[in-house]
């Protein structure tokens, strides 16, 4: 059977108190990938309208 | 996280100095785009390793920051990574910029292994490196295999956004030509 590390959501959130700095630095990664995906993406869409829009 | 953002930090940079060595030596386009469009995730992901390390260092080590060896040579790949964006962008001819960002990220370049040994090299608050090539790992099993998990997924985000970037510096650069007009 699966050994679970925590017992409950609230101690997963709280980690004995590592939790604010283990959510944060998530927090941080998901903005920054997800930042960066969508700044690639807006610029393609933007560009291949632009293009359509000339020719 | 912290680990995996370090890494990629580290493996981009490479691969920016391969790509500056090819376009400098066989003066292939694509190379100098390389170079360009991983610029921006480079210092990113670099920042995300900044950070990540600096807010687990006030629970391990009591400190947000140190200028430990392998912080500060870190420090030094971020802003690499911004003075490669910086003297692009500073460049109205973009082929003279592309010449001129290529030799700086060869220069550049002498970071990296300084990074990699500075574990070895200097005795501060970074541990030496637990995973090595030619020795058994030092860390535990069960810690040992997510960490992997997570370099290889991370690796797999980032060469996903890489390739949207040199997708997205091709079609700019390239906007003039035939081709790029009939997609």
């Amino acid at each position: 059977m699966m050994n679970m590390q925590f017992e409950s959501f609230r101690s997963l959130f709280y980690m004995n108190g590592h939790g604010i700095y283990v959510w944060v630095v998530l927090i941080i990664f998901l903005m920054v990938i997800i930042g960066l995906f969508l700044f690639y993406k807006i610029k393609i869409n933007n560009f291949k309208k632009e293009n359509n829009e000339i020719n | 996280m912290h680990v995996p953002a370090s890494f990629a930090a580290q493996s981009l940079y490479m691969m920016i100095a391969v790509a500056s060595f090819i376009f400098l030596i066989w003066k292939v386009k694509l190379a100098a785009y390389v170079v360009k469009s991983v610029s921006l995730i480079g210092a990113s992901v670099t920042f995300l390793a900044l950070i990540s390390g600096s807010i687990w260092g006030v629970p391990t080590w009591g400190t947000w920051w140190q200028w430990d060896a392998r912080i500060t040579s870190t420090l030094v790949l971020f802003i690499m990574y911004l003075g490669l964006i910086s003297l692009h962008n500073s460049f109205n001819n973009l082929d003279k910029a592309d010449k001129f960002i290529s030799v700086l990220a060869l220069v550049g370049f002498i970071n990296i292994p300084i990074i990699k040994m500075s574990v070895n090299w200097w005795s501060t608050l970074h541990q030496p490196a637990s995973i090595t090539l030619t020795s058994k790992p030092s860390i535990d099993l069960a810690m040992l295999y997510p960490l992997m998990i997570c370099i290889f997924s991370f690796l797999g985000l980032i060469i996903a956004i890489v390739l949207r970037a040199i997708q997205y510096e091709i079609l700019h650069r390239e906007k003039n030509k035939k081709w790029i007009q009939s997609i």
